[in-house]
Order: C-alpha cells, then sequence, then structure tokens
C-alpha cells in the first residue's frame, strides 16, 4: 500500500501539489507557486524542528548560601513586621526601623530574626543617602506636567536603605529561531508601477549564555521599578557578610525562586530571539516564525541588592521612587498636573492648526 | 463684463449664429450675434452657436465638428475658435474647439461649460443657454475665470479639515511625551545586559517563493479627438 505525502503550503498551510504543466508545486488556496527543492527543504526544516522549549533550572539549594549562617551573625539582627502592610524586613537591633519603608506606617514591630537565607553574593552601596535626596530632586527637576505644588508641598516622608533580595539566574542556551523574511523591490515601466516580493525562510542558530539575570523576590516591590533600576554593576558583588547590612535594612524573599524563573524565562528567550534576529540582514522584514531554546547548566543565586526607597507624600497621596544604590539610576512615578496636561494640548493643537491651515490655503 | 454693442463685423463672411431651429425671438438672436462677434473681435477667436433640428444619423461631437470644418469656420492658420451646437430633434448639446485656444478650451472645459450650459437648455431657455455660452467663453479666454483644476483636487474644506487633524495628532503626541517624561518605571523586556557570550552556529537563508504586483500608472488622458475632415477637436457633448 503506497502512502501519499503531503507537503504543506509555506504561504498559507494548505496541501500543495505538483503541477506538470509549469513543473513546479502550485497551492490551490492562495494561489503560491513553488520550485519544488524549495518546498521540500522548507517541510524538512520545519518538520525537524524540535516543538516546545526546553528549560530546566536547578533547583535552588536552600542550603547552599555560601554556608548557614554562622550563630555570631544572627545574634544581631531582628526581624520588623508591618502591622499595617505586613511587610517583613530585616535589620540589626541598632537599626530601631521606624516605619515601614513600603506603606510608610510608623507602627512597626520587631521580632526575632528567623526564616530569611542567607546571601551567595551582595552589592554592597556606593551612595549615600545624600545622593538619594539630591536624586530625588534632579528627578522633579524639568518635568513639565508636574504638578507646581508638588516641589514644594510634598516632603519626603522617609528615605530608607534597603538590600533587596533578587534571584540570579545563570544558563547556557542553544536557541533555534525560524524567520520569514521577505524582500520587497518596487520598479515601473510607462504603463505600470510593480512591486516584486520574495519570501524567504531565514534559519538562525547560536549558543547564547546568561550571567546573573536578576528577578527581584519581592512581592512587595513592583517588578516595574526593581526591572528599570537595572543594571547592576556585579563586578562589584562581594560575597555576604553580615557586616555590609549594618546601617541598612534588608528584605525578605516571599517569592521563591521557581516562581521567579518564569520572567527571567521570558527575558532570555526573548534576548536570545533579539540576538539572533539582529543577525538577520539585508531584508525588507523578519518575524519570527517559530523559536525553540534549550537550556543548560541552569542555576540560582540568592543575591541581596542595594536601592534606595524614598516615600513621598503629596495630596495625601504616597509616591515611592527607588534609586540604585550602586549606579545611582533614579526611577518613579511622579503625579500629572490635568489643567497644566490640557493647557498644553490646546496650546499646542491651536498653535499647529493655524500654521497647518495656513499652509493647506496658501500653498496647496 | 460682457458688452452688448453693434459692432463693424469685419468677420461677417461667417454668421455668428445659426438658428435653423428658430430656438430664439429675432431680438434675442440679435443680441447673440452682436455678442458672439465681440467675442470674436476682442480674442482673435472664432464663435459660433448653431442650432438644428435632427443630427442627421451622426453624433453630436460629430456634426460640430463637421459643420465648423466644413463651413470654413475658424481664424488664423490654425482655425482657432468654439462651436456650440444645440439639436433640438435628439435634446443633444455639443460644444467643440479647435486651433490654439484648445490648450484653455480642452475637453475638460469645454465639459465645465457644458454643465453650465445644459440646465437652460432642459428648461428650454435657450437664450439663456447662449447668453452664459458666450459668458463662459469669455471668461475663460480673458482669464476672468479660472478653470477647476484636474483630476481630484481636494477643495480647500477638505485640505483645512486635514490641517486641523494633523494638528489634533501632533498635540496628542506632545502631550503624551511630556506625560511619559513623569514615570520612567518600565519593565525590561530583554536580558541584553547579561548576555556573556553569543556565538552563531548556523545560518541558513532559504528563498521559497515569490511574486509581483502591478498596478496600472495613471495615464495622463490625452485630450481632443479627431474628427471626419482630420482635424483635431477638443470637446464634450450631452444630454438636455
Amino acid at each position: 500500500m503506497s502512502t501519499v505525502l503531503e507537503y504543506k503550503c509555506p504561504n498559507c498551510g494548505g496541501a500543495i501539489s505538483f503541477d506538470p504543466n509549469s513543473q513546479q508545486m502550485k497551492c490551490p488556496y492562495c494561489e503560491a507557486q513553488f520550485d519544488v527543492a524549495n518546498v521540500k527543504d522548507y517541510s524538512d526544516t520545519v518538520a525537524n524542528e524540535t516543538k516546545g522549549d526546553k528549560i530546566n533550572w536547578d533547583a535552588y539549594d536552600e542550603t547552599s548560601g555560601s554556608g548557614n549562617w554562622r550563630s555570631d551573625e544572627t545574634s544581631n539582627m531582628l526581624s520588623y513586621v508591618c502591622e499595617s502592610c505586613g511587610g517583613e524586613i530585616v535589620g540589626d537591633e541598632s537599626m530601631g526601623a521606624s516605619s515601614c519603608p513600603y506603606c510608610g506606617n510608623p507602627v512597626i514591630i520587631a521580632r526575632q530574626f528567623s526564616g530569611m537565607l542567607r546571601p551567595d553574593l551582595v552589592i554592597p552601596f556606593k551612595l549615600d543617602k545624600e545622593a538619594a535626596k539630591a536624586a530625588f530632586k534632579k528627578f522633579t527637576e524639568k518635568k513639565i506636567l508636574l504638578p507646581n505644588l508638588f516641589r514644594t508641598k510634598s516632603h519626603l516622608d522617609s528615605i530608607k536603605g534597603i538590600y533587596v533580595p533578587y534571584w540570579l539566574y545563570n544558563c547556557k542556551t542553544d536557541v533555534n529561531a525560524r524567520f520569514n523574511a521577505t524582500k520587497v523591490t518596487h520598479w515601473s515601466d510607462s504603463k505600470y508601477n510593480y512591486t516584486r516580493t520574495d519570501h524567504y525562510m531565514v534559519i538562525r542558530q547560536g549558543n547564547v549564555d546568561f550571567e546573573l539575570v536578576p528577578v527581584d523576590g519581592s512581592s512587595k516591590l513592583d517588578n516595574n521599578y526593581t526591572e528599570a533600576v537595572e543594571p547592576f554593576d556585579y563586578s562589584q558583588a562581594v560575597d555576604f557578610e553580615t557586616a555590609y547590612l549594618s546601617g541598612y535594612l534588608a528584605d525578605k524573599y516571599d517569592v521563591n525562586a521557581e516562581q521567579s524563573s518564569e520572567r527571567a524565562n521570558e527575558r532570555i528567550k526573548q534576548s536570545a530571539t533579539k540576538s539572533l534576529q539582529d543577525t538577520v540582514m539585508g531584508y525588507t522584514s523578519c518575524t519570527p516564525a517559530s523559536v525553540n531554546i534549550a537550556m543548560d547548566h541552569g542555576n540560582i543565586s540568592y543575591a541581596l541588592l542595594p536601592l534606595w526607597l524614598l516615600n513621598a507624600k503629596y495630596n495625601g497621596k504616597l509616591y515611592t521612587f527607588v534609586m540604585n544604590g550602586q549606579t545611582g539610576k533614579f526611577v518613579g512615578t511622579l503625579p500629572m498636573d490635568k489643567t497644566k496636561f490640557w493647557l498644553w494640548f490646546s496650546g499646542v493643537f491651536a498653535g499647529c492648526g493655524a500654521l497647518f491651515s495656513a499652509l493647506a490655503y496658501w500653498l496647496f | 463684463m460682457l458688452v452688448f454693442s453693434i459692432s463693424i463685423g469685419v468677420f461677417a463672411s461667417q454668421p455668428k449664429l445659426v438658428d435653423e431651429s428658430a430656438l430664439l425671438t429675432s431680438e434675442e438672436a440679435q443680441l447673440i450675434d452682436e455678442a458672439a462677434q465681440w467675442l470674436v473681435e476682442q480674442y482673435n477667436m472664432d464663435v459660433l452657436v448653431l442650432t438644428t433640428d435632427s443630427l442627421d444619423g451622426k453624433s453630436a461631437t460629430a456634426y460640430a465638428d463637421d459643420y465648423y470644418d466644413y463651413q470654413g469656420y475658424g481664424l488664423n492658420e490654425s482655425r482657432d475658435g468654439i462651436i456650440l451646437l444645440i439639436s433640438i430633434g435628439e435634446r443633444d448639446w455639443a460644444i467643440s474647439s479647435r486651433g490654439d485656444i484648445r490648450k484653455t478650451f480642452n475637453d475638460s472645459l469645454c465639459d465645465e461649460i457644458g454643465r453650465q450650459v445644459q440646465p437652460y437648455l432642459s428648461t428650454g431657455e435657450y437664450y439663456n443657454a447662449c447668453s452664459v455660452f458666450l459668458q463662459q467663453v469669455d471668461g475663460y479666454i480673458s482669464g476672468e475665470l479660472v478653470p477647476p483644476e484636474e483630476g481630484g483636487d481636494i477643495p480647500v474644506e477638505g485640505r483645512i479639515a486635514i490641517a486641523i487633524g494633523l494638528a489634533l495628532l501632533v498635540a496628542f503626541i506632545v502631550v503624551m511625551c511630556l506625560r511619559s517624561q513623569l514615570n520612567n518605571a518600565r519593565p525590561q523586556p530583554y536580558a541584553h545586559n547579561y548576555i556573556s557570550n553569543f556565538r552563531l552556529t548556523r545560518q541558513n537563508d532559504a528563498y521559497l517563493y515569490g511574486h509581483t504586483t502591478m498596478t496600472a500608472r495613471q495615464e495622463t488622458r490625452s485630450d481632443g479627438h479627431v474628427s471626419s475632415s482630420g482635424a483635431t477637436h477638443s470637446g464634450s457633448s450631452g444630454k438636455f
């Protein structure tokens, strides 16, 4: 019994067959015509593609972290719990943390230190409180739609230096990507304008290694902020010693490594695909058709990275700002003055409207 | 403004009004004739208003062309002139021009003049129709009237609307940019900063297929047609 080989059309996916008149493969659905060799090439490639990613993170060994806590390390540390938002931070007992860095609530209770992993590495603070204040001031300068009163009436409730827990992901990946690319050319003669679109199947395969991709392990801090303060310079990372903590607070992680790995996977896959896509040159357009990533040597470290957390109260609302304690990158959301917004809109609209109307009337 | 006056018709060789169907009263006919004479003298171009009962099986354009050509109308070497034909039997009108003035009175302008004249023909106001014809000819040849521009030009109101729409868009973009200044907490979609090693192991670009589409170019429509005498006329015609 003979089997019928079915080939799929690279353009629309329908079943195509050999057309003896043109000696080419013809698709009855989308009318595209292909060289027999090209279709075979395409079919083989697609058939041999591995479907689905292979992502394997070694489970984070909680007993690692360069050894367990030594007893002398933990003797001075206390846990502080906020009654209002449930945030829990850790600090030197001399810290005497007075208000919650997350919600501004002044009532926090000190408890015995427990339930926190010893980090693998830490990046110490390079910038001090004054630098944070200055950065805040600079951030509010030149913001046209910021309400004027913000600069005078808001006050920095608190500026706290916190070591934020991050999971750092290392891996070696093997990425296989297939792109649909086109080359479009135009030309004309006396009677017609012509457009030719040539379709290509572009394959790129490569190894992309990632080191220390950070995902924050604290649910209390918005990931948009903790990602926006990147990058950190890991060359300045050191093995953890409690000494670095004194004078600062440290956050306990409440999102574990496995949960955070989802975000890491997203970023890694995106980055790997883009790296491959950047090597595709000479085409008018290029879009990924299928990407497959296989990961190896995936391991996770646990680090404490320095952030300055500033809370400002304005009009009864709390605005949070974050500064990278190592690089000084400042991130935050400022309120917008609605009146100014509409004034600017009307102003630009009126100005451009008058200008364009005048041009439309006189020139064309 | 068109001046109706009695002028010494130097070109009385060819009557400027031939009213075979007697659509005009004798006073009206005289006025039209005089006005046409004035145009002829003023602008060095021939003018003819012709009415007839039947087209004798010809098309209105062919009839107008032939009458003009074979009856010897047209001044100068290029036989410049314009004719309005009204055929009461078929209820057809035609306007035809010949010579250098075809630059002004091309197909599209003859069409435009026809559109101005036709309503009066439909209502039987033949004197007004002829009057309007002569006024239009006077207006366009003197430069007082400007021919409507070719091919789909956007009227002023439309252009202003587009200008306002654009201004709206620009204003929107500007304020959105200003607004985005206020917030820089953005997630990072890539991990490019953490790539320690990148090595391409395989690349292959394979041609799949291609196709060509073509669109016809807007041809500049050539103006005019050739009449039975071999001369080139511009013109238009229609029913009333």
